[in-house]
């Protein structure tokens, strides 16, 4: 048998065939290269496993749970604003200030026209936008039970 | 042992939950991030940088692999990344005489010299040495943890056992 290192780290490893084992340690032992380099390799690995684990620092777990809670905190805010937004939409559709059948196309047009004057055209498509990326969330948010 | 109700409530934001998981897996994540920075303030920083990963994953764990690997693979990831970021490799490893200095058992010889052993390899192959041989894990787990093949894997630790040794002798 041939001097073999990756064998005899398969050895030491406990990776090899019983049957190849007894030839392996065979050729350990008679040979004085490979029986020093077997002994070197069994001193590293045991020094290595006697280093033992030293315990975490305290505090840590604090540490990670104060990163996390802005994340959860977050979704929170975000839930209350996607329920106080179906609160409005809900309040503002029984009352009809907002009438999609255009029952109160006046008021509709002078609340719009006021928008308008105030802020700008842009704002109110915006907020049309919002409106129907929140009944969107709305929906979401009902069929998994969230809300 | 952590459960699959365990996983689900702490990627739900139980704190009990997330607590269990913490305690379960901290040890391994210290040991192996201590060892391969060499370095308590980055190993420190790995700990508490790869259990915000985990919690803020969590919730995205398909239960393809166990929690383990997953939690191993965010290890080496982490662990190996924080020391390229930090880029303190020499002072990371001149750093073994503070580690001396806080440990106080009797095994301190040989503490020091494992710390020395270890500080002859790079960050890739200290890794997988302190998964083998420090924390027993086997071939194939240190394969799925650094997303490495077997072959590939048995091949650097036997080379980095071999570096190791030539170390040694040189003492």
């Amino acid at each position: 048998m041939k001097c073999d290192r990756n064998l005899i780290n398969k050895f030491l490893d406990g990776e090899i065939s019983s049957n190849r084992k007894s030839r392996v340690k065979e050729h350990i032992e008679n040979c004085a290269q490979c029986c020093r380099y077997y002994n070197e390799i069994a001193k590293i690995t045991s020094v290595l496993r006697d280093a033992g684990k030293p315990n975490p620092p305290a505090g840590v777990f604090l540490r990670v749970k104060r990163n996390i809670t802005p994340h959860k905190a977050f979704l929170l805010r975000a839930r209350f604003a996607l329920t106080a937004g179906a609160v409005l939409t809900l309040f503002l559709a029984v009352t009809g200030v907002f009438s999609p059948n255009g029952a109160n196309a006046e008021l509709d047009y002078y609340i719009e026209s006021q928008l308008d004057a105030l802020f700008g055209e842009g704002l109110r498509s915006e907020l049309t936008v919002y409106e129907q990326n929140w009944q969107t969330q709305i929906e979401i948010l009902l069929e998994e039970g969230e809300l | 042992m952590i459960t699959k109700s365990d996983i689900k409530k702490a990627a739900s934001g139980d704190e009990a939950a997330m607590e269990k998981i913490y305690q379960y897996y901290s040890a391994f994540v210290w040991n192996v991030a201590l060892k391969t920075c060499l370095n308590r303030d980055v190993a420190a920083d790995a700990l508490q940088e790869v259990f915000i990963k985990v919690f803020k994953k969590l919730g995205s764990f398909r239960f393809y692999s166990s929690l383990k690997t997953w939690i191993y693979r965010i290890t080496v990831n982490t662990t190996l990344n924080l020391i390229k970021k930090e880029k303190r490799r020499e002072g990371l490893e001149l750093d073994c005489t503070r580690l001396k200095a806080r440990s106080g058992e009797p095994d301190l010889e040989s503490k020091q010299t494992a710390q020395e052993l270890l500080g002859t390899l790079d960050p890739e192959d200290r890794i997988l040495i302190v998964m083998r041989e420090m924390e027993g894990m086997s071939y194939k787990e240190i394969a799925a943890s650094s997303k490495m093949t077997l072959s590939s894997v048995k091949t650097r630790i036997y080379r980095a056992r071999e570096k190791m040794r030539t170390a040694y002798d040189k003492r």
